[in-house]
């Protein structure tokens, strides 16, 4: 589903702060697998989900998604792409404070132009899925951090993606929380067949996953 | 995205700190209310004057002045003297006698040349009792026709005919402008001899108050001999009125003002008079419509201001909102109505203040100073005026909203996201 070859990421480049985030990254991703990048904070993780989801372009290198390269997409066609094929779940959730729970999932079927009636159906929908129908109308800064997240999931899943990006998803949450929110993660990944691409520093977490991809200083060290 | 989706966005976004958008709404509005009041008093004023100057209707009716000549440059040399020709410094100079009547008239289209005569009477009364001044007294010409109360003009061969002043009715003892027809009226003069003459007159109709103030009017002819007899002589005049039929074309109007312009002296017909009088109000009205302006752009810097504000405090949201596939001109209409919002209401609001402010200053206006004025409402806001104030109030919002919203939308999502 993905095939990343030899990707290489240089910030600023030919400036003097000039720093290689990743040094020739190669891997590949089949669809409805459960994988995780570990490394340590700063190893590049983040950098390579970056690049996988499209948000952003590599100095070197190829991603490819199913037939597509990625890079040779224009802003456009990227945001198209983003918006009907990927999910993101981060670990700042980046709700919208002056949205309601049911806006913040609708977002993403709003920027695709669905009308009213049908996102709220599909919001409700997917509200459902991570059992937070209930706070539909609640403002987004009265929830606890898990249940934040769980919007944030409700919020990527609403939309149908193949793949669902969780940058270190329970960072921000205690481990009996963060644990749940994986378990909810898991679980849409066997329900709805949704390939799930976890970014951690936390092994346990990891562990779950049916793969690991260890990264350091901007390479793979080890695959599992 | 769909259109009404991008709008609700945006004003949802305006809701989002109401304080800081109402007080950047409020520069755009105190602007906008002020351009509403100068364009109501212009428009009003305007209106006004042309109703009142339109009333006096002088078919084919030219005021002829003299074309004063002066010398070329106060500071130049002194010029060698040539009696062919003289250059008049001072309008004391200026007086425009039988020499210049008899010249004006031998121009193609031109039927009569009236002089202007203005006696100086010492008083009006009807029974001797009670004694007022009359310091308005003019003259009737034929074909001049100015707002009437009552009865008609005087006939211009009927030298004991008079049109009162309505400001005379009471002081004459009428009560209604129809009790005075018919009635008699003395006026005495008096000459440089200090004798004193009576003549009286027959009140045939009584003039309308207006913007120029009601006026009594006896015929020319009268008037000449009555101006004979006080000095003596036949007198100069500052203008003089020329008759002219009244369905000239417009190029022969040009040309007879040609022709007069050859001769030494300036034509104007009613027509011109408004235009002037119209382009010195447009003069004052742009003046203070400048300032509001000046207050409008401010607020439109305003506008930039808190954009550029919120752009930078919801740039992690713009991020979320690119990574969820908003595209970048996406971004940049939301920004761009937000700002066009801001300008719209502070537009509506400030439209609607001005005309709230403007009837109550008309009420206040006309059961105080105007009171006498019929017909002059001091401000108008016809519709033509107040669109295009609301159509720069956005323009201004739309325009001050294109560096944030560009801002917003080149923002790149992995910086944004990456904050925090
Ligand atoms: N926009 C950027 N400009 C410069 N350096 C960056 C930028 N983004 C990330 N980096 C650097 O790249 C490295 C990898 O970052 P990141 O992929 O976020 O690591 P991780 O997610 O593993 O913590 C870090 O050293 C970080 O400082
Ligand atoms: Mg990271």
């Amino acid at each position: 589903m993905i095939k990343v070859s030899n990707l290489r990421k240089i910030y600023n480049l030919g400036k003097k702060n000039e720093f290689t985030a990743l040094k020739g990254v190669s891997l590949e991703i089949n669809q409805g697998e459960t994988v995780a990048i570990l490394g340590k904070s700063g190893s590049g993780k983040s950098t390579l989900m970056h690049l996988m989801a499209c948000l952003d372009q590599p100095t070197d290198g190829k991603i490819l998604f199913d037939d597509i390269t990625l890079h040779d997409m224009t802003a456009i066609q990227a945001a198209n792409f983003r918006n009907k094929r990927i999910g993101f779940v981060f670990q700042q959730f980046f709700l919208q404070p002056n949205l309601n729970v049911i806006e913040n999932v609708c977002l993403p079927l709003m920027i695709r132009g669905v009308s009213k009636s049908e996102r709220i159906k599909k919001a409700e929908q997917a509200l459902e899925d991570v059992e937070m129908l209930s706070k539909r109308n609640s403002r987004a800064n009265e929830l606890s951090g898990g249940q934040k997240q769980r919007v944030c999931i409700a919020r990527a899943i609403v939309t149908e993606p193949e793949v669902i990006f969780a940058d270190e998803p329970t960072g921000n949450l205690d481990s009996e929380t963060g644990e749940k929110i994986i378990q909810l993660l898991f679980k849409l990944n066997r329900t709805k067949g949704i390939t799930l691409i976890l970014v951690t520093h936390d092994l346990e977490l990891a562990n779950l996953c049916q793969r690991k991809i260890y990264i350091k200083d901007g390479q793979i060290i080890e695959e599992s | 995205m769909k259109v009404i989706d991008i709008i609700q966005t945006s004003n949802t976004n305006l809701l989002r700190s109401p304080l800081r958008t109402f007080l950047t709404i409020l520069a755009v509005f105190i602007g906008t209310l002020t351009l509403t009041l100068t364009n109501g008093l212009g428009s009003g004023v305007k209106d006004f004057v042309n109703k009142q100057v339109s009333a006096v209707n002088a078919p084919g009716l030219i005021t002829i002045t003299p074309a004063l000549r002066f010398s070329s440059n106060p500071l130049g040399e002194p010029e060698e003297y040539n009696p062919d020709n003289q250059k008049d410094d001072t309008l004391s100079t200026v007086s425009l006698g039988q020499e210049d009547i008899d010249k004006i008239k031998s121009i193609t289209n031109i039927k009569a040349v009236y002089p202007v005569y203005r006696p100086k009477a010492e008083y009006i009364t009807r029974d001797n009792d009670k004694k007022y001044t009359i310091n308005n007294l003019e003259q009737y010409i034929e074909g001049l026709e100015t707002p009437l109360a009552a009865g008609r003009f005087p006939d211009p061969n009927k030298n004991e005919e008079i049109l009162l002043s309505y400001k005379y009715l009471g002081v004459l003892n009428f009560n209604e402008p129809s009790d005075a027809l018919g009635q008699s009226v003395k006026i005495v003069y008096k000459n440089i001899l200090g004798e004193l003459k009576e003549r009286t007159y027959t009140i045939v109709g009584v003039s309308a108050n207006s913007l120029a103030g009601s006026v009594t009017r006896i015929n020319l002819n009268e008037l000449k001999e009555i101006s004979y007899w006080q000095i003596g002589r036949e007198q100069g005049s500052p203008i003089l009125f020329a008759q002219t039929d009244p369905n000239l074309s417009k190029d022969e109007l040009t040309k007879l003002k040609q022709e007069l312009r050859e001769k030494g002296y300036n034509g104007s017909s009613l027509e011109d008079q408004i235009n002037q009088i119209n382009t010195v109000i447009d003069t004052i009205q742009l003046v203070l419509n400048a300032f509001a302006i000046i207050v409008i752009i401010a607020g439109g810097i305003g506008i930039i201001n808190t954009l550029l504000m919120s752009v930078y405090e919801r740039t992690n949201e713009i991020g979320l909102l690119k990574a969820l596939g908003m595209k970048e001109h996406e971004v940049f209409i939301i920004f761009a109505i937000e700002a066009l919002l801001i300008g719209f209401w502070g537009g509506v609001f400030g439209i609607i203040a001005g005309i709230i402010v403007g009837y109550g200053i008309n009420y206040f206006a006309s059961t105080t100073i105007l009171k006498d004025l019929e017909g002059f409402t001091l401000m108008i806001f016809p519709v033509q005026s107040i669109i295009p104030i609301l159509l720069g109030t956005m323009f201004v919002g739309l325009v001050a909203g294109t560096l944030p919203a560009i801002k917003a939308s080149k923002l790149n999502p992995i910086d944004a996201l990456r904050q925090e």
